[in-house]
């Protein structure tokens, strides 16, 4: 028989397979022994009586008695039991060849159903972070109820309800579908039958007896089957699933496991041989000034008598340069593995970076000077005040300058750029130098990574100065990379969060499993998203108290540590109360003309004329309330900010909900953190004045294909945030000018899942997560990542697509030609019906059209929308 | 007394300049060179008795200079003494299989270093 082949085949192939059959084998017996069932199932029946027929047939003709027949009885009831031992066998074996947990479970059901005779099986496993079981894998579920069976979830206190004692037959629960006699549901089934509605429930318990899930099977087929004896048959399976769950999640473990330790494998490989480069790079640094040193007392020892005094001057001089050099390197070397292992404890201040960069270019200017490098500077006129580390920003500015000049050529310049972006600093570093290998982008701020590290390097250092770079800015919050600039050097740009922001930790504000300092982070993100996404100088987040009776800022960008300390705002009172009260925005334009609002009235919170106060809600609760005053970039806010706004609020509620409800805070501060991170980083790369036209088009192409009110505001939202994905690819790939190898565009790809997957932490619905998903779908289906086709790709997302073509075609990219206004729109007229919505184009054109006018009207000299 | 031409190579001025001094208060005619491509061309124009040379050095490293050196019939039989930051068994036993007599490791003491010099190049005469 095939299925022997079968045993020996599987047996040979994965060896636990052997351990599993045995304990199959056990269970058949058992049940073999015990007997149950008189009757083999509909598949083996015929063939059971054919044989059994043949033998009584023989035995009557051979005209034996009463104990013959008994003994061919007995025959019969051995070739059931063998009959049944095989079938287990298989079923299990089958099952355990399986790895993926999902792939075991939706065996496990059909097998059920084929060879038990259930139209419907389901199988719900126990989640044990929400306490509830959730359906893992079903079988013959109609159409119309398959949604509703997915989805549904059994909490542990209802499933409770459904072991009521009175229904169990054998392990399992008769669950009658209605009628007076249903607590004697169990009992009335095994003796009458099944009736249209019932189900059985079957738990799956682990070997702690603990239920680890369940079985339910409805509508058996045919009614000559013997209830009990498809019980015990259905028990037995859910006793060898339970095994087969736990193989596979064994398995997965094993898998992950594996995984992990190859990495560490590879991690460690790859760190040996970082510390055998460091150590040979670092023993040069420190031999190269020893042996001057050594070599020039010596020589001024062994001639002390007879040396003249100008020689001894000049030795001396050498002496003190080389030990100069050694203290640096030796303090590079401490500072690095003090601020690696966190030992250092550092202060913000309040401080003007101009005057940090002064401070470098003082230290610079004799290193400058040996390398032949002019220095040119770009920075500012006003102050630009943030608050961070003084020492640590003047060592970041200093290693990139120093760096800089290291790898210009004589007669080269280097550029430095300090530039105020509302609420970060941006430090931009610029040599002429021979640029770094595309390839190597990406990697320079690994410690002790030098690109050169052979014995023919023409330059000094440890290494470590990008390194600590690296360190110092993820100690700020913010974000370092190197770029290529077209045609030869290198650029470094450092952004810095200028953090003026204060924050003030309420206690039992968030749950008591998230630290103190986790917090006061996530607040500060929360309000530098607010302010950066509005272009904001002032903005404040005010979190209702446990009570519900008064608002408190929990975080303030641009007011005074008193004001946020004190700021007490009882609901109704005040702007902010009445918001939190009323549940609605306040969009002020103008102070002093808004008759809701009068001069007297204004708190110091709002330092302009111009504010919005947006309520942030969750489920009709409200939570707090986000205040944003001073636009950076006009008079006043307009509909489309405060729209904007109510977008974020929405998900700034959704994330402080969600960590005040979870147990385990920090993984979800991560994600929340990290969500909130990425938000910043796309504005951050967004360049405001394009942007700010393109959302206009966007906005009055929207209403000429008839969107609605919320969807305009939900696509005034995303094109913030659309392209927060690349945050996670790399800027190196993003900003990478020429072609990109095969690798590199499918890693560009995933940027659009990324960017969704980023997000769900702060979304409840699939909106916003599909439109960023597919906004590079194509309307002809070419595109990515679904290759979803005409009217199925979200029609905002069909917007952004052609959106985000202009905005890539009127840009100044490092990998193409920067088009005008009317190349642009003949390239976007071109591509509808292949990549773009013809409609959608019809609209975008038109709109495009319009506020081109318009800002060629204000900006006459300007030939494009693109700065 | 000229006592011999010694070429010194290496890409640290101040180690030029020691050399140059040290040695030339001995007696020996020193002339320089500060990368590795740049000492084969002096090595064959000069015919010095004797090449100190770095290993860490742009352009081209003292070990493939070396290797030059001992492959170019003109230049195969001037000793090289290398003197290098690099001090590790398997940098010396590389020093010695690209054909170097000596293996100095820095920091080194002038006067050792002349002490070798003079035995080595006293041998050759």
């Amino acid at each position: 028989m095939g299925w022997i082949d079968g045993i020996f085949v599987h047996e040979g192939a994965a060896a636990y397979t052997g351990g599993i059959a045995l304990v199959l084998v056990f269970i058949g017996y058992a049940l073999g022994g015990i007997g149950f069932g008189k009757r083999g199932r509909r598949g083996a029946q015929a063939r059971d009586r054919r044989v059994a027929t043949e033998d009584i047939a023989a035995a009557d003709a051979a005209g034996s008695a009463e104990p013959m027949r008994r003994q061919r009885e007995q025959t019969f009831t051995y070739m059931k039991k063998a009959e049944r031992l095989e079938r287990i066998l298989q079923i299990g074996i089958k099952v355990q060849r399986r790895h993926s947990l999902e792939e075991v479970l939706q065996m496990a059901v059909e097998l059920v159903r084929e060879n038990l005779g259930f139209d419907t099986v389901v199988l719900r496993l126990l989640n044990r972070q929400s306490f509830s079981f959730e359906t893992r894998a079903h079988v013959g579920v109609s159409d119309e109820r398959r949604d509703e069976v997915v989805s549904y979830r059994l909490p542990m206190a209802a499933y409770e309800r459904l072991i009521d004692p009175d229904n169990r037959v054998s392990q399992s629960f008769l669950l009658r579908a209605q009628g007076p006699d249903e607590r004697e549901a169990g009992r009335a089934v095994v003796t009458g039958g099944w009736k249209d509605g019932d189900s059985l429930l079957v738990p799956l318990k682990d070997e702690g007896n603990e239920t680890i899930g369940y079985l339910s099977v409805e509508n058996p087929v045919g009614s000559q089957v013997s209830v009990a004896d498809t019980i015990e048959n259905i028990e037995t399976i859910a006793a060898l699933m339970v095994i087969a769950i736990r193989n596979a999640e064994l398995f997965t473990e094993l898998r992950d496991k594996n995984e992990k330790l190859q990495a560490y494998a590879d991690k460690v490989a790859s760190l040996s041989k970082m510390k055998s480069d460091f150590i040979a790079t670092v023993s040069h640094e420190f031999r190269t000034p020893l042996t001057s040193i050594k070599a020039y007392s010596e020589t001024l020892l062994g001639n002390a008598d007879d040396v003249d005094r100008e020689l001894l001057k000049q030795f001396l001089v050498i002496i003190d340069e080389e030990s100069t050099r050694l203290m640096s390197t030796i303090e590079d070397i401490l500072d690095f593995s003090q601020m690696e292992s966190g030992a250092m404890r550092f202060e913000r201040e309040q401080c003007d970076v101009r005057e940090l960069l002064q401070g470098a270019e003082r230290e610079l200017s004799r290193h400058f000077d040996s390398c032949g490098v002019t220095l040119q500077r770009e920075v500012a006129e006003n102050p630009v005040n943030a608050w961070v580390e003084k020492d640590m920003i003047k060592q970041l500015i200093t290693n990139l300058l120093h760096n800089a000049a290291k790898f210009s050529n004589p007669g080269g310049t280097v550029k430095v750029r300090i530039d105020d972006d509302v609420v970060a600093v941006r430090i931009q570093v610029e040599d002429q130098g021979r640029g770094i290998p595309e390839t190597e982008l990406g990697k320079v701020f690994e410690q002790f990574h030098q690109v050169d590290a052979s014995s023919t390097r023409e330059h000094n250092g440890t290494g470590l100065g990008l390194a600590i770079c690296k360190n110092i800015v993820d100690w700020h919050d913010g974000r370092i990379w190197a770029e290529s600039v077209p045609g030869s050097g290198a650029r470094f740009v450092a952004i810095i969060p200028k953090k003026e922001v204060v924050v003030k930790c309420h206690a039992d504000e968030f749950c008591g499993a998230m630290r103190k300092f986790e917090i006061e982070r996530f607040l500060e993100l929360l309000v530098e998203t607010a302010a950066e996404m509005t272009h904001a100088h002032t903005a404040s987040v005010l979190l209702m108290d446990e009570r519900g009776e008064e608002l408190r800022i929990g975080g303030a960008i641009g007011l005074s540590e008193e004001i946020v300390e004190k700021a007490r705002i009882r609901l109704g009172e005040g702007i902010a109360g009445r918001v939190a009260a009323e549940g609605r925005s306040w969009l002020v334009k103008d102070i002093e003309k808004d008759e809701r609002v009068g001069r007297a009235n204004n708190s110091v919170q709002y330092t302009s004329n111009s504010f919005m106060s947006v309520p942030m809600c969750f489920e009709e609760e409200t939570i707090g309330v986000i205040n944003v005053a001073s636009p950076a970039h006009s008079e006043a806010f307009d509909e489309l900010d405060c729209a904007l706004l109510e977008q974020l609020a929405h998900r700034l509620a959704i994330a402080v909900v969600k960590l005040r409800s979870y147990a385990y805070a920090s993984v979800n501060y991560e994600r929340v953190r990290d969500a909130l991170r990425s938000i910043l980083d796309s504005q951050r790369f967004i360049d405001r004045f394009e942007d700010d036209h393109l959302t206009r088009i966007v906005v009055r192409a929207a209403r000429r294909l008839g969107l609605q009110n919320d969807a305009i505001a939900r696509l005034r939202y995303v094109m913030n945030v659309y392209d927060l994905g690349l945050s996670k690819v790399g800027y190196h790939i993003v900003k990478k000018p020429g072609d990109l190898s095969p690798r590199e565009r499918l890693e560009m790809k995933r940027h659009v899942e990324l960017g969704a997957e980023l997000l769900a932490v702060v979304e409840t619905g699939p909106d916003i997560r599909d439109i960023i998903l597919h906004h590079h779908e194509n309307f002809d289906g070419s595109g990515y990542p679904d290759g979803l086709r005409g009217e199925a790709i979200p029609i905002e997302a069909r917007i952004i697509r052609v959106a985000d073509s202009l905005r890539a075609l009127v840009s100044k990219r490092p990998y193409q030609r920067q088009y005008t206004i009317d190349e642009a729109r003949e390239v976007i007229a071109y591509r509808a019906g292949t990549c773009f919505d013809p409609t959608v184009v019809e609209s975008f054109l038109e709109a495009l059209g319009e506020v081109v006018v318009s800002v060629s009207n204000d900006v006459t000299e300007r030939q494009s929308i693109s700065s | 007394m000229h006592k011999g031409k010694i070429l010194v190579v290496d890409d640290e001025v101040y180690i030029l300049h020691i050399l140059d001094f040290s040695l030339g208060a001995e007696g020996f005619e020193v002339i320089s060179a500060n990368n590795g491509e740049a000492a084969v061309e002096k090595a064959k124009l000069e015919q010095p008795d004797l090449v100190v040379l770095d290993i860490m050095m742009p352009v081209l490293d003292g070990y493939e200079t070396c290797r030059r050196l001992k492959a170019d019939a003109q230049t195969k039989d001037i000793p090289v003494v290398l003197l290098t930051a690099k001090g590790r068994d398997v940098d010396k036993r590389l020093g010695y299989e690209v054909g170097a007599i000596d293996y100095i490791v820095k920091p080194f003491s002038p006067s050792r270093l002349i002490e070798r010099i003079e035995e080595i190049i006293g041998c050759r005469k």
